[in-house]
């Protein structure tokens, strides 16, 4: 047998031996954007699998007219008690085939988070091989996630772009750097010594009806918008409590997550009044000093402010004035990260990272306190936050108009 | 005009062979009639066919040429006149042949022949023949041929935006004038042959003496030689012909109607070869990424050049892989795209009955019809089929449902960057592969096209074009001369032999 004659068996048996598996055309498939879960009946969990439907969203269809536009994303309900009874049960119902990879969003349903704990989907999400892990995690304040999961949203036909867009957005109100990821959560609570947070998220209207094509022919954007809101503290893999938005910013602070925040409000060194500035650049370093049990981290910040809002009675020409202005922001990140830290030791969960800093850099000192760290984090450690924002712009303005007034009177 | 003296059955001669099948046997006569009617015995009655027979002159002699070869009026102006007037003037009777010869008036040497094979050679290359009575030789005169139909034109094929517009044309002496004109140095050579048993094609092998690889000489004059062949038409059936042999798409052998592509290939010591009525010129041997570079490189700034290189690279990857690349990441690897992205292509996808494999191939094959019907079609019809085409490709196939918007997208640019490889057969071999590729994509997605593209790689390296590797000089590797390769370094950078006058000449004004 010729050399030739081999080569081409060869590949006619590699045509019929692959036979165009793990093909699939584009439109037997359901994309899936977002997966909520709620805890259901009977010790059921329901899970939401919010769809794509291409027809809908895109502008132009490429085949022949269509009979009906449909809608732009259907949201799925399966009842279930496992991950893989749902997706099993998913593919009776739903027409097309379930396709994982573009999940942007989960979002866990309050109650879900409290009583039930993300860790009943990580194991299927982790081994399934078309799910990813850049996933934005999401947990719904005081609502399921059916709920958020069943609206509309103006502007974005897709409402996971849209949820993803906010967090994207530099001034979001946590000014995270990135969001947070099921790789983040999975490594936080599997990996590393720490205990994890997600992003919260509620609805702005959540009594207005919103899951109907209608709802969007309202001028009113509200009812289908969501809000970023304060972060939720887990324990393990369970909800404990709900950071505030400025205790948020403290945990982004500390953590070295922020990337570009706004102050709206900071107190005026002169005592009435505020100001507000927008930080960039915020760099945070950690420093541990282990003092037999006594342990003393010091987080300091570094960055800069740009002036955005000035509504004090002083003049920014003024250097000694700017020098002032510089102490009260810096005492009031310092107020913003200790009671976050205070927040934190009062739920008895360390979502900084403390002791996974100390296991690095201090690995000797960490093996005396590991078994017991969060009694040692609770009782026998001081964060000490140390602020060091320059201000570096005043905006485009150098006399404010509450100036004015003042000296003419 | 001649009188042409048709063979009468009285004057018809026992003596002629009839029917001859070899003429080297067949030795001149000493009278000038029966050499005639052995002329016409050889050629047949052909209009074409002049003879002559004077008697009525000193030394009686007769002529015979194709005046299809030999141009008519040159033959009276030069031949017949002088012995005209000669034959008035002269009384005695001088049956010399060499008196005769010095009465022509021609400035090409007259060759005396003994034998018809040489006869009928002669005629063939566009002699005269002229007999003396009582003589057993034949003078061959060489005379103006008949003039060229074609005059030289601007490029069809291998345009150029700034360069020499004026291109090949068939006719074999003009070529090599083009060629001279450009390379005036006595070390250019011209290698006559002939090849085609039936067709006696005039082929000449050009190349510069003492940069030429002697070793790639001796090859393609060994396989030239070697050539057994009935017809040669064109230089296209001399390529296959002398080609390495080796199953290959590729062209191991580069065709230009250029002449400065030509002049520039033999003063970087390759080989040329000119086939009579061909307008293309043949080169080798030529390298895988010669097939990249085109002579404009060189005239325009070494920038723009090098920029455009890159283009014509990226051209080259595109028309070979992107329908491929289209069915492999929307069938195989549909996470690989931004979600956006993939809702506009499923969208477009909605309601197309075709899987997507199925829509590339028929639009593919929908524009190679297109292509070919384009070629092919008389050019007043030409409108019509691109309006045709236009349609039927580009709004109704979209608008029946048969195939997706993102399609027609794939497929022209596929179409409009296999337009860009200058040497047509390049981008035929692209055209090919690009099915198989195709093939691979639809049945195992990017690790089917992976396969494909190392195999490819394997077997260009295995590719040679007369005994030189296809891929030099990136396999096997010559740091030196990667500078022409995807990069066109300015001129005063080559060290090579070509290009030391210029840096004399640098050196000069530079002071």
């Amino acid at each position: 047998m010729g050399k030739t004659s081999r080569i081409v068996l060869f590949l006619s048996f590699m045509f019929m031996v692959s036979g165009c598996t793990g093909a699939e055309e584009l439109n037997i498939q359901a994309i899936v954007t977002a997966i909520g879960f709620d805890k259901g009946e009977d010790g059921n969990i329901d899970t939401h699998f919010q769809i794509v439907y291409p027809g809908g969203s895109a502008q132009r269809l490429g085949g022949a007219p269509q009979g009906g536009q449909g809608n732009a994303v259907y949201t799925y309900t399966i009842s279930a008690k496992t991950m893989m009874e749902t997706v099993d049960k998913a593919r009776n119902l739903v027409p097309r085939k379930l396709f994982f990879p573009h999940i942007e969003v989960i979002i866990f349903g309050e109650e879900f988070a409290r009583d039930v704990g993300f860790s009943y989907l990580i194991d299927y999400m982790e081994r399934d091989n078309e799910v990813r892990d850049e996933i934005m995690v999401f947990t719904a304040k005081d609502d399921t996630a059916k709920n958020l999961l069943s609206v509309y949203t103006s502007l974005t036909a897709n409402p996971s772009e849209g949820i993803i867009a906010r967090v994207n957005n530099t001034f979001s109100p946590m000014g995270l750097r990135d969001g947070i990821y099921l790789e983040d959560v999975i490594r936080w609570t599997y990996g590393h010594k720490r205990d994890t947070v997600t992003m919260g998220i509620v609805r702005s209207n959540p009594e207005a009806p919103a899951d109907t094509k209608e709802a969007m022919e309202n001028i009113h954007a509200n009812q289908n918008a969501y809000d970023l809101t304060g972060i939720p503290l887990y324990k393990k893999d369970k909800l404990v409590d709900w950071l505030t938005l400025k205790e948020s910013k403290g945990w982004a602070l500390i953590d070295d997550k922020a990337k570009e925040t706004i102050f709206i409000s900071t107190d005026c060194p002169s005592g009435s009044g505020t100001f507000g500035f927008l930080l960039k650049d915020v760099k945070t370093k950690k420093k541990a000093t282990v003092n037999g049990t006594d342990i003393t981290i010091t987080v300091s910040l570094s960055g800069r402010g740009i002036l955005r809002e000035f509504r004090c009675d002083g003049s920014v020409k003024d250097p000694a004035y700017l020098d002032k202005l510089k102490q009260s922001i810096n005492k009031q990140m310092e107020l913003y990260m200790d009671a976050t830290v205070e927040k934190a030791k009062e739920n008895e969960v360390d979502p900084f990272g403390f002791g996974n800093y100390l296991y690095r850099n201090q690995p000797k000192e960490w093996k005396n306190i590991k078994d017991n760290w969060m009694d040692v984090f609770i009782n026998n450690t001081k964060v000490e936050a140390e602020a060091d924002i320059e201000i570096t712009g005043v905006g485009t303005r150098r006399k404010s108009v509450h100036e004015q007034p003042k000296q003419e009177q | 005009m001649s009188p042409i003296k048709r063979r009468s059955s009285k004057s018809k001669q026992k003596q002629i062979v009839e029917n001859p099948k070899d003429f080297e046997q067949i030795k001149i006569y000493q009278d000038i009639q029966v050499n005639i009617d052995q002329i016409i015995e050889i050629f047949g009655k052909s209009p074409e066919l002049v003879t002559k027979v004077v008697r009525e002159s000193p030394t009686p002699y007769s002529i015979a040429f194709l005046r299809t070869l030999a141009n008519e009026t040159r033959v009276d102006e030069n031949i017949t006149e002088p012995l005209v007037e000669w034959g008035m003037n002269s009384s005695s009777g001088n049956n010399d042949v060499t008196s005769i010869t010095n009465h022509l008036n021609v400035s090409s040497k007259v060759k005396q022949t003994q034998t018809f094979k040489e006869i009928v050679n002669g005629m063939l290359d566009g002699c005269v023949i002229l007999f003396v009575q009582n003589s057993d030789v034949g003078l061959k005169i060489p005379v103006e041929p008949t003039p060229s139909f074609r005059k030289v034109e601007e490029t069809k094929i291998q345009t150029v935006v700034r360069g020499p517009r004026e291109g090949l044309v068939e006719d074999l002496d003009t070529n090599m004038s083009l060629l001279r004109r450009r390379v005036r140095n006595s070390k250019l050579r011209f290698s006559p042959m002939k090849i085609g048993k039936e067709t006696h094609t005039k082929v000449v092998v050009t190349y510069v003496d003492d940069l030429v690889d002697q070793k790639t000489l001796d090859t393609i004059m060994e396989r030239l030689n070697k050539i057994d062949t009935n017809k040669i038409l064109d230089s296209g059936m001399v390529e296959e012909l002398i080609e390495d042999r080796r199953y290959t798409p590729f062209p191991t052998i580069k065709s230009t109607e250029r002449p400065d592509i030509v002049c520039g290939e033999i003063l970087d010591g390759r080989v040329a070869v000119l086939v009579d009525g061909s307008p293309f010129a043949l080169v080798a041997p030529v390298t895988f990424v010669s097939f990249f570079h085109i002579a404009e490189d060189y005239y325009e700034k070494f920038d723009l050049a090098t920029f455009i290189r890159s283009i014509r690279l990226l051209a080259f990857w595109i028309s070979l892989a992107l329908p491929a690349t289209y069915i492999a990441v929307t069938t195989f690897h549909a996470e690989l795209l931004p979600t956006n992205i993939l809702i506009n292509l499923a969208a477009q996808r909605e309601g197309v009955p075709f899987p997507a494999f199925i829509e590339v191939i028929m639009m593919e094959i929908i524009f190679e019809l297109l292509r070919e019907a384009g070629i092919r079609m008389p050019r007043p019809i030409g409108s019509a089929i691109s309006i045709v085409g236009a349609l039927v490709i580009g709004e109704a196939a979209v608008q029946a449902g048969l195939i997706s918007a993102a399609m027609v997208i794939v497929v022209s640019l596929t179409a409009i960057t296999s337009f860009i490889s200058p040497y047509y057969a390049f981008s035929g071999a692209v055209r090919m592969l690009r099915f198989v590729l195709i093939l691979f994509a639809a049945t195992s997605g990017f690790f089917g096209m992976a396969a494909f593209t190392i195999a490819m790689v394997i077997h260009l390296s295995n590719v040679t074009s007369i005994g030189k590797s296809y891929l030099s000089p990136i396999a096997p590797l010559s740091i030196s001369k990667l500078k022409d390769v995807l990069f066109r370094f300015p001129l005063w950078w080559d060290k090579s032999k070509f290009y030391r006058a210029f840096q004399k000449i640098k050196r000069v004004t530079r002071g």
